[in-house]
């Protein structure tokens, strides 16, 4: 939980997310997230009293401890990096990408997951349809009558789940799932290029991952704030974690500068 | 006649609450000097021999001679816990402490005193108080005070073992 890496991981996510979904997806997302930040952040001082630096007493003599603020910012922090990052995976990481890559290891395992990661929005947008064809055959007049239009119109959705799943079912008997021998075309095939990415990625992670190892970038919350934050080491460190964060967004830059300036030679 | 059953009534129920709200807590004076006196005195002296055991942070926090609160006497009202007194001195002496509110034993647990806190020198550490020599098995804001108690807070480092630990019964 060094406070730089915390900083770095924050700022790649956010705006990998800005770059993925734009300024409104980004606003949408700080409102989602920043309410479970500050309750994370002063939950912790409410409940953790250590710390050699105390700030006030509270009613019942407990201590407000500086120590024990900056914790609760540092775990608010984290958390609301991971948030932001899982965000920005689940808009890449599409179900082929994840056959792709799980297929052969564990390929019913990969199956299901991809279709449960398919079946959410389905199911979700299908609802939506229809309430909103319920509302306009009937205007709901009262709380009880939008109440009876909502439970239909969720039982209507299970039903059709069901029946769908059970088509589903069918036309992958049919085509041979869960037969021996059956292969999956995918378009992915590792080339030179991947290669090379993933080289430069395994030497970051490395130049990242070695000083937290080796505790170059040790630092404590408790009992009182200790570490360096600034020798050339720890600087070293951080670029190669912020090389690690902002990989996604550096490739996507290269590839959007290649499309526009072929683009422009049309 | 029915004046009569009213007055008695008031009568019998004044003197039960009298006997039902009689909560001074009569503590004796035993020198005499007019007011009720303890002292407090906190150690952990168990550490100084550990210290390979703690972490580098908490090491550092230990005092050299084992002691975090000379003895102090203190002057108490009478139904003072020994909590009471040892969060009043506390505060006035600016010794970090934290405690909680433990409700299965509907008593006051003390985690830590000077950022030192229990488990910080293995899993059968934590703190410790005695009365006069001996180991209440009591919460420290359940055990009420006596003039001329003699109060310390140890730290231990095997639940009680090195302390020398005689619970009372």
């Amino acid at each position: 939980m060094q406070p730089i890496y915390l900083l770095i991981s924050l700022f790649g996510a956010c705006t990998y997310l800005l770059y993925l979904q734009g300024r409104r997806g980004m606003l949408r997302q700080i409102g989602y997230v920043l309410p479970i930040l500050l309750l994370m952040a002063i939950m912790n001082p409410v409940f953790n009293h250590e710390g050699t630096t105390i700030l006030w007493y509270f009613p019942n003599d407990n201590p407000l401890t500086l120590e024990a603020i900056a914790y609760g910012l540092a775990a608010a922090v984290m958390m609301a990096a991971s948030i932001v990052w899982f965000n920005c995976c689940n808009m890449v990481f599409t179900s082929d990408k994840i056959i792709y890559l799980f297929g052969r290891i564990a390929p019913s395992m990969s199956l299901l997951i991809s279709m449960t990661l398919r079946f959410v929005p389905r199911f979700k947008t299908f609802l939506q349809n229809v309430l909103f064809v319920q509302r306009a055959m009937h205007k709901p007049e009262n709380n009880r009558q939008k109440l009876q239009q909502a439970m239909s119109a969720f039982s209507a959705t299970v039903s059709w789940a069901m029946e769908h799943s059970i088509v589903s079912a069918d036309s992958m008997k049919s085509r041979g799932y869960g037969t021996t021998g059956r292969t999956a075309y995918s378009i992915y095939h590792f080339e030179k290029r991947d290669g090379i990415v993933l080289a430069v990625l395994s030497l970051l992670l490395i130049g990242a991952l070695v000083p937290h190892l080796k505790g170059w970038i040790k630092w404590e919350y408790y009992p009182s704030l200790t570490g360096t934050l600034t020798e050339p080491l720890q600087i070293f460190a951080y670029l190669c974690y912020s090389g690690v964060c902002l990989i996604p967004l550096v490739l996507n830059f290269m590839e959007d500068y290649k499309w526009n300036s072929l683009k422009s030679k049309i | 006649m029915a004046m009569k059953k009213i007055l008695y009534c008031i009568l019998i129920l004044s003197l039960l609450c009298v006997g039902c709200t009689n909560s001074d807590i009569h503590v004796v004076d035993i020198d005499g000097d007019g007011k009720l006196t303890c002292s407090l005195e906190i150690r952990c002296d168990t550490l100084l021999g550990n210290l390979d055991k703690m972490s580098e942070g908490k090491a550092a926090l230990v005092p050299i001679d084992g002691c975090l609160l000379e003895k102090t006497e203190i002057v108490f009202t009478a139904g003072d816990s020994v909590f009471d007194v040892f969060r009043r001195v506390l505060r006035e002496n600016n010794i970090h402490f934290e405690y909680v509110d433990a409700r299965l034993y509907g008593s006051v647990y003390i985690e830590g005193i000077g950022n030192l806190y229990e488990f910080d020198c293995g899993p059968q550490s934590g703190w410790m108080f005695s009365v006069n020599g001996i180991y209440p098995g009591l919460g420290c804001s359940k055990y009420t005070l006596a003039d001329r108690d003699i109060i310390v807070f140890n730290y231990t480092c095997n639940l009680g073992e090195d302390l020398g630990v005689k619970l009372e019964e």
